[in-house]
């Protein structure tokens, strides 16, 4: 957690390994890591089924029922053939979280997951972050506000950033 | 879930991209649209027979350039490059996938449609293969030294005249070799030795340009 303007995306990037330069420590990654930022790599023109099963993160090829099973978790699945560039800003970043849903990685880092959603849509997201780490992944998530997910050993760091 | 194989990802790559390019088909019209819109300008300005095929190669040129800057921008823009550099699959691949795409929207149909382009600058009938065989294999070059430029400049706001300037003289070499192919088919000598040449520099462009495109978005992504 952390104002504005005080590193947590930059911390989430050198984490994710996509800066490599201009900081001090080195970062050790041995196991796959998913990233989630800002921007939620999604193409407007593509459908939400086509985003999922064409998506290039590169690590596993989800099925179509696997697809339609985390789609429904997140209240999606009517949307399953609706272009991305129709649907709000909260619906789009629950489309970018269930690809991540789609994936078996051990580490999932989270810049800000909860932006624009509505209370029910956090509380459906919450609950397929806390099953990843109740099935033993780890996580590191960036927000602004107080994350619940019951059952689950969570260190909060406050960044100082700059003075 | 099952693990995703190499060639079923650059599949994948391919297929996306397809389906884009054909859902927003101004990015894949704008190039022919301009090959073919230029072109019909110098009869125009230089009389009803031009007949020099080194006017077909700069348009063509320079319609690659038209196009090489958004090769990475558009994923760039939307965090999906952030996806493409963080996936265990090699950069080097995805990047020729990237450049397939990019050529069959740009240099393929220019290719494709340059012998109607000979008849009109009323070049010989000899000279009309080799015209479309140096296009497909330069063009490919052209592809990959313009996705060279397009990942250095992807993370900068206005790349688009950076890129020009850093690799318009990269396309020297294949300006050159292209223009003699066809030269050399229209005084009647052999075409095949500028062609080889074109053929080597594509082969050289094809082993060595991903490792410069992979490092120049790795580059990009930092600033």
């Amino acid at each position: 957690m952390g104002a504005n303007g005080c590193g947590k995306t930059t911390l989430m990037r050198i984490l994710a390994g996509l800066i490599r330069y201009g900081f001090q420590g080195r970062v050790n990654r041995n196991s796959p890591m998913f990233f989630m930022g800002h921007q939620l790599a999604l193409k407007g023109h593509l459908t939400v089924l086509e985003n999922l099963k064409l998506d290039i993160s590169g690590w596993s090829a989800a099925s179509d029922e696997l697809i339609l099973e985390v789609l429904t978790q997140l209240n999606l699945e009517c949307f399953l053939h609706s272009f991305v560039n129709t649907l709000s800003i909260g619906q789009q970043r629950k489309v970018s979280l269930a690809r991540i849903f789609l994936t078996d990685h051990l580490v999932w880092l989270l810049d800000e997951p909860f932006t624009s959603l509505d209370k029910s849509s956090i509380s459906k997201v919450e609950v397929c972050i806390t099953n990843h780490l109740l099935r033993g992944g780890a996580l590191v998530i960036t927000s602004h506000q107080d994350i619940n997910l019951p059952n689950v050993d969570l260190k909060v760091v406050e960044l100082g950033g700059r003075e | 879930m099952r693990e995703l194989g190499m060639l079923e990802y650059l599949q994948r790559i391919v297929r996306r991209q397809f389906i884009l390019a054909f859902r927003v088909p101004s990015e894949f019209a704008i190039p022919i649209s301009f090959f073919i819109m230029v072109l019909a300008l110098f009869p125009l300005g230089f009389g009803p027979v031009v007949k020099n095929s080194g006017v077909i190669w700069i348009v063509a040129l320079l319609a690659s350039l038209l196009s090489s800057d958004r090769i990475f921008k558009q994923d760039y823009d939307d965090g999906t490059l952030d996806q493409l550099l963080m996936s265990p699959q090699s950069l080097f691949g995805s990047s020729l996938a990237y450049i397939f795409v990019h050529w069959s929207q740009t240099g393929l149909p220019l290719a494709l449609i340059s012998p109607l382009v000979a008849i009109m600058f009323d070049l010989p009938g000899s000279a009309i293969l080799p015209l479309v065989v140096s296009l497909l294999i330069g063009t490919v070059v052209l592809s990959l030294i313009g996705a060279i430029g397009a990942a250095l400049t992807v993370g900068l706001r206005k790349g688009g005249a950076l890129v020009s300037l850093i690799i318009l003289p990269l396309y020297v070499p294949v300006l050159i070799f292209g223009k003699a192919s066809v030269e050399a088919a229209i005084q009647g000598s052999f075409f095949s030795p500028p062609l080889a040449l074109l053929t080597a520099l594509a082969c050289g462009a094809v082993a060595f340009a991903p490792f410069a495109i992979g490092a120049g978005l790795r580059i990009s992504m930092e600033i």
